[in-house]
């Protein structure tokens, strides 16, 4: 676990790693606090405050409801994560059972799950997700599922190869040798190693996961209102553009900010985790 | 042959089906056909052959890494095909293999000190952490590593090293036979020398039987007690002893093709001509024919067999 401690270290220590970690720290920390930290509840309409523009009062305004904008992002900040952190888990988790299987025991099974995932590779995840939200109806649940659907693909993938090249190392049959089972090899042997690019390919989907998001929830198919959500509020904020355009603006920000911060915290771990780059420098 | 054998190879094939095209007739190799052969316990027996010979898949086969197509192994009066998967892991600690990478035989992730008591654990066999910790220091004392190398992870280590921590790993349960596959062909010259040093020493403290797998003839003449001289596959001779003139034309064709490290000794080298067939597509008579300066038309029609003698050819030297 040292070794791991110090791949974190060696990301925060750079810049960008620092900032974008720093971002995302603030951003979770508003997802879990925020009925402690939102200055009004998202909720409280007042019609004779609406469409202000950003004042001491509201810091970013206030919605065509009246509604406190920045109360709104924060609350939408826990539904964002909450459904990019958990619908990429489930895609990642069940992805890499299904891609661990297929690459280690291979056959009919790998023929087939290869098939279906090739398949679905070929469309754009949010048509994939589009159609599971059209089947399931719309909602934060279905939006999350439709997520987890839209990127199982990605993963299966990635874990199948990942063990199929590490089904031939000699560690591998030497584990084998030496009395080992399926499950043993397989869990002590190839996934610990197939694990590293799979996480950090995950954590760069987040930030796509929660862009999928904001766009369903733009369309109307994720987040049912009240609950605020990203891009539902910039969705309503498209009427407003000309008379009040912080509605559509903040939202969009707190989305680009998220999204870049959580692809420049995973650049830099990819970095940081080049063990081969780091060897031939040693 | 050997009464009462440690391991006794029989009629041992491994065929693998490769498919060049989807509607295309799949196309057999004959890796391994018809190997048959005894270990005498404390033995060393070398395999020799050019790559793509067989001899590595028969290495496997003999551990029953990969299966048979034919034939059997028997392990110190047990048909290893028979086993259970409980009863082979068991068969296991007695039973291991030393590889020809050292770079990949131990996980990165590992320490040199996991790697070794990794056995124990796979094998489920309950100790204190007092009994684990004197068991690595045993082990890699035995094989000639600092103790203090147990916390150190693979690519801290040199590739003689990892070897000897690979036969440390071997080791670890006390096993009767080991399989070395070219366990020094990744290593330089002087590395080589220690490692077969060390696996001679070890071979006498312990009662070893090896089956020792390489393609340099000069070594396996120098570490083993009798030669098996694979040809595509098949057994082409038996040497008896390890100084024993060879009788097959390919084996002295290989023989002559060791280096000679003292100029003045350096005689010339017979070229083999001609080319090796196909591994898929085997001629119906000797496979050794086309390169062969002693051919005659019987060589190129029946395939000759390996007889008492010891030596599958019809015109033998």
């Amino acid at each position: 676990m040292a070794a791991n401690r110090s791949v974190l270290a060696r990301t925060l220590l750079t810049p960008r790693g620092g900032i974008a970690a720093g971002f995302l720290a603030v951003t979770v920390a508003c997802a879990l606090l925020s009925p402690w930290i939102a200055p009004y509840a998202y909720d409280l309409q007042n019609l004779s405050q609406a469409n202000r523009e950003p004042s001491a009062l509201h810091w970013l305004g206030t919605d065509e409801f009246g509604r406190d904008l920045l109360s709104r992002i924060i609350w939408g900040a826990r539904t964002s994560l909450a459904v990019g952190v958990t619908s990429i888990a489930a895609s990642v988790i069940c992805g890499m059972t299904l891609g661990a299987a297929a690459g280690y025991f291979g056959g009919a099974f790998d023929r087939a799950v290869t098939a279906v995932v090739d398949l679905t590779w070929s469309f754009p995840e949010i048509l994939i997700a589009l159609i599971f939200v059209a089947i399931i109806g719309p909602g934060l649940n279905s939006t999350a599922i439709a997520i987890a659907i839209g990127y199982l693909a990605q993963f299966t993938r990635l874990t199948r190869a990942q063990v199929m090249a590490l089904k031939t190392e000699t560690y591998v049959e030497a584990t084998i040798s030496l009395g080992a089972g399926h499950l043993y090899v397989l869990f002590r042997r190839i996934l610990p190693n197939a694990l590293t690019p799979v996480v950090v390919a995950g954590m760069l989907a987040t930030g796509d996961a929660i862009i999928l998001e904001a766009t369903l929830g733009f369309f109307g198919l994720g987040a049912q209102p009240p609950t605020p959500s990203w891009g539902a509020m910039m969705s309503s904020g498209t009427a407003q553009i000309f008379i009040a355009p912080w509605i559509i603006i903040f939202p969009g920000l707190a989305i680009a900010a998220t999204v870049i911060a959580i692809n420049q915290f995973g650049d830099a771990l990819i970095d940081a985790l080049d063990i081969r780059g780091r060897l031939r420098e040693g | 042959m050997a009464d009462n054998p440690l391991v006794a190879i029989r009629d041992l094939s491994r065929r693998f089906a490769s498919r060049p095209g989807l509607f295309a007739r799949p196309r057999i190799q004959h890796a391994v056909a018809d190997v048959t052969l005894d270990l005498a316990r404390g033995e060393v027996v070398g395999v020799v052959g050019e790559s793509g010979c067989g001899k590595s898949t028969l290495a496997r086969l003999v551990l029953r890494l990969i299966e048979p197509t034919a034939g059997r192994v028997i392990f110190d009066g047990i048909d290893i095909g028979s086993l259970d998967a409980g009863g082979l892991r068991r068969l296991r600690r007695r039973m291991q293999m030393v590889f020809q990478d050292p770079y990949s035989a131990i996980d990165p992730r590992q320490t040199i000190g996991e790697a070794v008591s990794e056995p124990f654990r796979i094998q489920q066999i309950r100790r204190t952490r007092a009994e684990a910790e004197a068991e690595i220091e045993r082990l890699l004392t035995l094989v000639g590593l600092p103790v203090g190398m147990a916390r150190n992870h693979p690519h801290q280590l040199s590739g003689g090293q990892k070897q000897r921590a690979g036969i440390a790993r071997a080791l670890a349960l006390n096993p009767d036979f080991l399989v070395l596959d070219e366990p020094t062909a990744s290593l330089d010259m002087s590395i080589q020398a220690q490692i077969i040093t060390v696996l001679e020493d070890l071979r006498r403290e312990l009662g070893l039987t090896y089956l020792f797998i390489s393609h340099d003839l000069g070594l396996v003449r120098y570490f083993c007690d009798r030669v098996v001289v694979m040809y595509l596959g098949r057994v082409v001779e038996i040497l008896p002893t390890a100084r024993a003139a060879p009788r097959h034309p390919y084996t002295r064709a290989l023989l002559e093709s060791t280096f000679e490290p003292n100029p003045a000794r350096r005689r010339d080298v017979a070229r083999l001509g001609g080319e090796i067939p196909s591994a898929f597509n085997l001629p119906p008579g000797c496979a050794f024919a086309a390169r062969c300066t002693r051919a005659s038309a019987e060589c190129r029609t029946t395939r000759p067999e390996l007889g008492p003698e010891a030596v599958a050819c019809h015109h033998p030297l």
